[in-house]
């Protein structure tokens, strides 16, 4: 029934192939063949230890414990670098006040530098503190004060003359906000 | 081979093959499928060589994951579908490795198939043989398993896991391409 099926099949669609299927197709084997296989395949799994009915592992459970084992060294790690953080020395970085005088450092700016950027900027800086500033640069004594505009007289007397210069400048608005 | 070893059903073998009696269910399995596993694989890879090392290969991986076979399909199938990727696998290495385009690999099939000691077939069946072997993989298996196996169609279906309509449409192409193949 079957060989009528696919020989009615080959009739329509090629009657080439039809004839050909009828024909050996050439295909040899060794004599022997299976017998001599059977017996290689039996000798060979012989060899290999483990048969079918040996418990093996499912790969899934191997991937899982490899992928707990991974999980846990990653753990381990956070914990250490977490630990790592909140142990290491503290970094103190003030924030700069807004309302805090800049702390001009001396190596940093030369005065001409300090007074150009005051000269500037002169409405950003909170005009009470700057008073008091002119007011504690005039009694200072000690030239050693790390303020550096303060100890040169001369650039005190400077910055009392740009402050006039700034003033004189400013409009009668600006002054009201100002004040 | 016995009588009895013929006719052992797959529920005896595979009871062995799980138990204390692994060796003969193993003689018993391949008493009662490995010719036509090695066939299988033979018309997809064309040579006796090359399918007696598929066919070992594959009987390994039968041997090794039969614990895995939970009886959802045939024991022929899950077996089949094994051998069927080991073929499949085989055939992918083998072209990987030929420095020649698709029309040379053509003249190296025929000229291996002149030159095989075991095989045989006039001039029209090495013709057949060279373009069965130059066909798209998954047509080829339909085709071999249609046109040579004489499998049905329904068959067919549940081995491949395709729909009949696919696979009519799928040996039909593969009959078109073949004649093509001979009319050059």
């Amino acid at each position: 029934m079957k060989k009528e099926n696919i020989h009615d099949e080959l009739a329509g669609l090629s009657p080439m192939l039809r004839q050909l299927k009828e024909k050996d197709d050439g295909m040899r084997l060794p004599p022997d063949y299976f017998e001599q296989l059977q017996a290689k395949m039996v000798q060979q799994l012989k060899e290999e230890q483990p048969g079918p009915a040996a418990k093996t592992v499912p790969f899934w459970s191997v991937s899982t414990n490899r992928f707990r084992m991974a999980a846990a060294a990653a753990s381990v790690a956070v914990l250490l670098t977490a630990g790592w953080w909140y142990m290491r020395p503290a970094e103190t970085i003030a924030p700069v006040a807004v309302t805090e005088p800049v702390q001009v450092e001396e190596a940093a700016l030369t005065s001409e530098e300090a007074q150009s950027y005051i000269d500037e900027n002169i409405l950003e800086f909170d005009t009470e503190m700057l008073a008091a500033e002119l007011e504690a640069a005039e009694t200072v004594e000690n030239p050693a004060d790390k303020q550096p505009l303060k100890n040169n007289s001369n650039k005190t007397h400077t910055t009392d003359e740009s402050l006039d210069h700034v003033l004189d400048e400013l409009t009668e608005e600006e002054l009201e906000d100002l004040l | 081979m016995t009588t009895q070893s013929k006719t052992a059903t797959d529920e005896e073998i595979l009871l062995l093959l799980k138990g204390k009696g692994a060796e003969r269910g193993f003689k018993l399995l391949m008493d009662k499928y490995q010719e036509r596993l090695y066939w299988q694989i033979r018309r997809l890879v064309t040579f006796h060589d090359d399918a007696d090392d598929v066919l070992q290969n594959t009987l390994i991986k039968i041997y090794r994951g039969i614990g895995r076979f939970e009886g959802k399909s045939a024991l022929f199938t899950w077996m089949y579908r094994i051998a069927t990727n080991e073929a499949i696998t085989f055939l992918q290495q083998r072209h990987r490795h030929a420095s020649a385009s698709i029309d040379d690999e053509a003249g190296v099939i025929a000229s291996r198939l002149k030159a095989d000691e075991w095989f045989d077939g006039d001039n029209l069946q090495q013709q057949l043989q060279t373009a069965t072997a130059q066909l798209p993989e998954k047509q080829r298996i339909v085709f071999n398993l249609r046109y040579f196996e004489e499998m049905p169609y329904e068959e067919m279906s549940v081995l491949l896991d395709t729909s009949v309509g696919a696979l009519k449409a799928s040996f039909h192409h593969a009959v078109k391409k073949i004649e093509a193949a001979f009319e050059k």
